[in-house]
């Protein structure tokens, strides 16, 4: 298969916690690729340190983290070595990221359309109202006219995850990370969230990176998995390949431990 | 216009639930003034009164009556707004509070607006830096300012600025024997007094509202919300101006208005080192001349007047943040 | 509050200023209330250490009498506060009800209504006497601390041990006091120690309006002869007294933080 000079490269990412007096590896050397409109899921438990790689891309870190080596290059750029003002730039705009519980991460003070206009114009692109609404009725939110006029406190989880989504893909990024988009939600929103990201996917055309503990929601949708487990990457490959045939013992043992099987494998396999 | 008698009416509902706690207090009142030591009637006629005027109080206030009489006329003089007649003064209580009470609120704005702003500046610093020397050293100098009584305080002000280098005056609200040219300088004169009061006052207040201020802001600051608006590429003013004050402010501006409230009653102190010319001025006068009519009218008004504003804050501090519109 | 920081030494503080107060009449010089005309407003000396007043009163003298009646006053209507508190606060905390709830209304009231205010009326029209001033401190103080105790409780009350001593068919007492009780210590002591740096606090706000008793020396006393002396240079009657006071109400309200900080064990 030919591979394009892949969107996103990461080389021996190793991140480190501070705690207290000892220091944790969260992430041991991991490396891995992202082509262009390729779709990526980093599965494994809490912990094994999935979502640090995600924040490590957007540079949202905790304090107390540390990248200690590595290199995170997008389009040929090391994220890691940017200046804090070039790195504002591309977040939100080239890479965009949504994260669990949608309406914890939406100030409850400020309208949503204040929310898209604070997005445009620190990225110094003038506000167009018209596009927010259509993005909005794309992801199927009912209303959108209303919804832009509220609060985030007063929107459902389904319609705030949309919210958020809409949000991140607003400026036609190039890559969307979702780190656990459906842990915090009912189940059968979850299974509406993972069919919208789907239809994200046909309808952008982007890659995105899926972090999740959920093995079927990473093989409905993606590409490629990655395996992650106490901060190493022990499995790569396709949702057919790390289902029926693991090469690791421990993602043996997690794809056993998935009791049901999700309509994300029935339809790959039908 | 649906919204705006939405809201009239909210209010209305509040100020109606406030009976039942205005009733408690003048009740209070009522109570104190039967608490007294000796003869009431004495007490309200002054005790140079000659008898005939004493027999006359008694009958007016009527303090031979059954109790329940006695608390109904009470009740009703309250409700007429009729809190008495001041002995040292020769007129109405109420007149003569309400000719003392601006120059209270003129005290307690200002020192409370000088502590507000001070507080918020100074705790959003110690929240944004707080990894670097400057935080715990703000903690630690609000913490002090915390613990010194404003009678301290205020006369190591008054020793600097006042005595030994003499930049403001001791106290008082206007310079005396001055005629002022025009109303400018009059008002520039009432603000060169108000200088060292306010301040004295303002940074006491300070302490309180670094220490909520910073809390606060280092609450938002730590919220999922500010870390997916972190994560959207926001400017750094965006992030701090909209995002994080708004919400950071809320509960120290509530504590503000609560303040207000208690400092309507409670400048005493302070007005009676730099001869402020306010309520609590009038209330170590009406102590000193024993003047329990007066006494009594103040700690009426005054009670009536926090319950009532922390009433209207409450209710203000609902229509600002949207989330506890809806409770009513 | 950083350099502060252990709190061996807030608790050390402590016990020096309690050593002092108890040790008063050992380590005053003078008798406080001696007033000497003719050595009025002198400044510190080998004879008068921290000077004299107006009236010359050794302040040095005053200070130490003074730190002690801080100490007495603000003990005794602190511990006399949190009795009542906790009595009213485990009560209508647990048990709620009609008296619960009509208490905690009666606290609100008096919540409600400036606390100082309400202080010196009440100080003026019973006599000044040092009880009367504990006790006036004391009913001004409870109705806060109740309120949190009561949420305190309030919150305990649904924890799971409490729960199961209920399910095992407990009584009330028992568990107000063998299961709540001992989760609401660090709450308790925490309060205990902010409402003495707070009754010091008015305690010498009385003294300073004039509203002390008379034989017992108050730091605010000297703050008041502090007033008319700075205007002749008697910079010593403001120092010292309030050096003493700011000491005494730090230290208190250090304590109170600390407690908090080191006890509570879900916080930190």
């Amino acid at each position: 298969m030919i591979r394009l000079k892949p969107l996103l490269e990461v080389r021996e990412l190793t991140v480190v916690y501070k705690v207290r007096d000892t220091m944790k590896y969260a992430v041991k050397n991991v490396s891995f690729t992202l082509g262009e409109d390729e779709v990526l899921a980093i599965v494994g438990e809490s912990g094994s340190g999935k979502s640090t790689i995600a924040l490590s891309i957007v540079g949202a870190l905790p304090e107390n983290a540390v990248v200690v080596r590595g290199r995170i290059l997008f389009k040929g750029v090391d994220l890691l070595r940017l200046r804090p003002s070039e790195r504002r730039d591309i977040n939100g705009k080239e890479i965009s990221i949504i994260y669990q519980d949608p309406i914890a991460h939406l100030n409850p003070l400020r309208k949503v359309r204040l929310i898209f206009k604070d997005l445009f114009e620190d990225h110094g692109v003038e506000f167009n109202i018209q596009k927010v609404l259509e993005l909005l009725r794309k992801l199927k939110v009912p209303d959108p006219q209303r919804v832009l006029e509220s609060y985030p406190f007063q929107l459902s989880g389904g319609m705030a995850q949309r919210v958020f989504i809409a949000l991140a893909l607003v400026l036609n990024p190039k890559l969307l990370i979702a780190d656990e988009p459906t842990s915090a939600l009912d189940l059968t929103i979850q299974a509406q969230v993972v069919r919208l990201l789907r239809e994200v996917r046909e309808s952008f055309r982007i890659s995105m990176i899926i972090i999740t503990h959920d093995i079927g929601v990473a093989t409905s949708i993606a590409d490629r998995i990655l395996v992650m487990c106490d901060g190493e990457l022990v499995e790569e490959g396709s949702p057919e390949e790390v289902l029926l045939r693991p090469k690791s013992k421990y993602t043996a043992n997690l794809v056993n431990s998935t009791k049901t099987l999700y309509e994300g494998v029935m339809s790959w396999v039908y | 216009m649906k919204g705006l008698t939405s809201v009239f009416y909210r209010l209305l509902i509040r100020l109606i639930l406030l009976i039942p706690v205005v009733l408690a207090v003048v009740t209070i009142g009522f109570i104190l003034i039967k608490l007294f030591p000796g003869d009431p009637a004495v007490l309200l006629a002054g005790e140079a009164a000659s008898p005939q005027y004493i027999e006359r109080v008694r009958e007016v206030y009527g303090l031979d009556r059954p109790i329940w009489e006695q608390y109904l006329r009470y009740l009703e003089k309250v409700i007429m707004f009729d809190l008495g007649y001041s002995l040292s003064y020769k007129r109405p209580v109420l007149d003569v509070i309400l000719t003392r009470l601006p120059y209270t609120i003129i005290l307690a704005v200002s020192g409370l607006s000088i502590g507000l702003i001070l507080g918020l500046l100074l705790g959003i610093v110690s929240a944004w830096y707080r990894k670097k020397l400057i935080s715990p050293i703000i903690s630690s100098v609000a913490f002090i300012f915390y613990s010194t009584p404003v009678y301290v305080l205020g006369q190591f002000l008054i020793y600097y600025f006042a005595i030994t280098y003499r930049v403001f005056p001791v106290g008082g609200v206007v310079t005396i024997g001055v005629e002022h040219s025009n109303f400018y300088a009059y008002i520039l004169d009432v603000l060169w007094h108000l200088t060292l009061p306010s301040i004295t006052l303002g940074l006491v207040f300070m302490a309180s509202y670094v220490k909520l201020t910073r809390s606060s802001f280092l609450e938002v600051l730590s919220s999922s919300y500010f870390l997916a608006a972190r994560s959207m590429g926001l400017r750094t003013s965006t992030l701090i101006l909209k995002h994080a004050l708004r919400n950071a402010i809320i509960p120290v501006v509530t504590l503000a208005g609560v303040q207000l409230g208690m400092l309507i009653g409670g400048v005493i102190i302070t007005e009676s080192m730099f001869s402020w010319p306010g309520i609590g001025q009038l209330t170590m006068e009406a102590v000193s001349t024993r003047d329990y009519p007066l006494l009594l009218g103040i700690f009426i008004f005054t009670s009536v007047a926090v319950v009532v504003i922390n009433a209207v804050v409450d209710f203000i501090y609902g229509v600002i943040d949207p989330r506890i519109k809806d409770r009513w | 509050m950083r350099w502060l920081n252990s709190l061996t030494i807030c608790v050390a503080l402590t016990l020096l200023l309690g050593i002092v107060g108890l040790l008063a009449d050992l380590i005053a010089p003078y008798d406080p209330l001696n007033t000497r005309m003719f050595r009025g407003l002198q400044p510190p000396s080998n004879v008068n250490l921290m000077g004299t007043d107006q009236l010359g009163r050794d302040v040095f003298s005053w200070v130490i009498y003074g730190i002690r009646t801080s100490l007495l006053v603000g003990l005794s209507s602190a511990t006399i506060a949190v009795a009542i508190a906790v009595l009213i606060g485990l009560l209508s905390g647990y048990r709620g009800g009609i008296i619960g709830n009509t208490l905690m209304r009666v606290a609100d009231v008096f919540l409600s209504i400036p606390r100082f205010m309400l202080i010196i009326v009440t100080v003026v029209l019973l006599s000044p006497r040092i009880s009367n001033i504990i006790l006036v401190i004391a009913i001004f103080s409870w109705p806060e601390a109740a309120r949190v105790v009561r949420s305190e409780v309030l919150s305990i009350k649904e924890r799971e041990y409490v729960m199961a001593a209920k399910a095992l068919g407990s009584r009330d007492l028992d568990i107000m006091v063998s299961e709540i009780l001992p989760n609401v210590i660090p709450t308790i002591l925490s309060l205990w120690t902010l409402i003495i740096a707070d009754a010091i606090l008015t305690e010498s706000a009385l003294g300073f309006l004039g509203l002390s008793d008379l034989n017992y020396p108050s730091l605010g006393v000297m703050l008041m002869m502090a007033k008319n002396a700075i205007f002749v240079g008697g910079w010593w009657v403001l120092l010292f007294p309030s050096i003493a006071l700011v000491i005494l109400i730090l230290v208190f309200n250090s304590l109170s933080d600390k407690l908090i900080e080191r006890l509570s064990p879900r916080l930190g």
